[in-house]
């Protein structure tokens, strides 16, 4: 009998060795949703949540949801770029990319394309035409940005707080739209490595 | 004996408050100058705990000048610890198809003990006629 029970212990123990030892096979995620990875950087999740607070903000402007009714037309916007104030590698592409596809998709604004495939053909249209002064690039608001890092550190506990701030001006240079988006992360100082 | 008893007391009270936060206190005008729309809600709780320790107590609804779909959220924490929650609101169009965008998901919100707070949330365009918002507890 205690000999039984001697390998039905070893069995077991030999059981959960290999369930710990099993490493994670990789399986697929809900991009940025609540399984993805948090870092003390700037995770998709971060961008997706900037992205979608500054456009919403923008949604609720009355320069641009008055604009229409004003002008009997769309307002024309040029999503330029977010600059990287901070000393980290970061894609910025990935909220200016997404603000552009979510105030086009808003059905509130035109968007000016900057590719130089379309503005090629819009150049060569232009010469065909005969057209004189070419304004097909002009927009009515101008999109900017930046995105700053505050960090701090304190008996081992390290603080990001990620700063992502967007304006709107107009063609008379004047900043019609501000808004800030704060995001804070806090961890030990491992979790801090890398960023 | 006694002083056994005692302990254990001492140990409950010091456990009792180590898990307690500082709760919030607030002020706000009794005569609200604001006319709110609030709507009636239908609500799905498959995590009966999230729903004992937090809610959504109130849902109001405009439209901005572009005729876009505004909603605010009045979320409470009921409990006497700060509670991190998962959200993310779902939009619809007329003809109750989803309305997807490259930004927004999931967010997560901090919510001090006791803590009320309203949250808005702006349609992704005009067509917007319905939504959703989703709550997910996360564990610590």
């Amino acid at each position: 009998m205690k000999r039984m029970s001697g390998w039905i212990l070893c069995l077991c123990a030999g059981l959960l060795l290999a369930g710990c030892a099993s490493t994670q096979r990789p399986r697929r995620i809900e991009a940025g949703g609540t399984e993805a990875l948090t870092t003390m950087g700037v995770d998709l999740q971060d961008f997706k949540n900037a992205a979608g607070q500054l456009t919403q903000a923008m949604l609720n402007n009355r320069n641009l949801t008055d604009f229409e009714a004003k002008n009997g037309r769309m307002p024309v916007v040029n999503v330029g770029s977010i600059v990287n104030k901070t000393d980290l590698s970061i894609d910025l592409a990935q909220v200016s990319g997404r603000i552009n596809e979510d105030l086009l998709n808003s059905g509130l604004v035109e968007i000016v394309a900057n590719d130089a495939g379309a503005i090629a053909a819009n150049k060569e249209d232009a010469f065909l035409n005969d057209v004189a002064v070419n304004r097909d690039d002009a927009a009515d608001f101008y999109l900017e940005g930046t995105i700053n890092l505050l960090a701090a550190t304190y008996d081992g506990t390290t603080e990001k707080t990620y700063t992502f701030q967007i304006r709107l001006n107009n063609r008379q240079r004047r900043t019609i739209f501000q808004k800030t988006i704060d995001m804070a992360k806090q961890g030990d100082k491992a979790s801090a490595i890398g960023w | 004996m006694k002083q056994g008893m005692m302990l254990w007391t001492l140990g409950i009270l010091l456990a009792v408050t180590g898990c307690t936060g500082v709760s919030v206190n607030s002020v706000e005008n009794a005569n609200k100058s604001a006319m709110m729309q609030i709507i009636a809600d239908k609500r799905v709780d498959t995590d009966p705990h999230l729903a004992d320790d937090f809610g959504i107590v109130r849902l109001n609804t405009a439209e901005n000048a572009a005729g876009i779909l505004r909603v605010q959220a009045e979320m409470e924490n009921f409990t006497r610890d700060p509670l991190t929650v998962n959200l993310k609101v779902e939009w619809y169009d007329a003809n109750a198809m989803r309305i997807d965008t490259a930004g927004g998901g999931w967010q997560q919100q901090v919510f001090n003990p006791r803590e009320s707070k309203s949250i808005a949330f702006t349609a992704p365009s005009r067509d917007a006629r319905d939504f959703r918002i989703k709550l997910q507890a996360i564990e610590d």
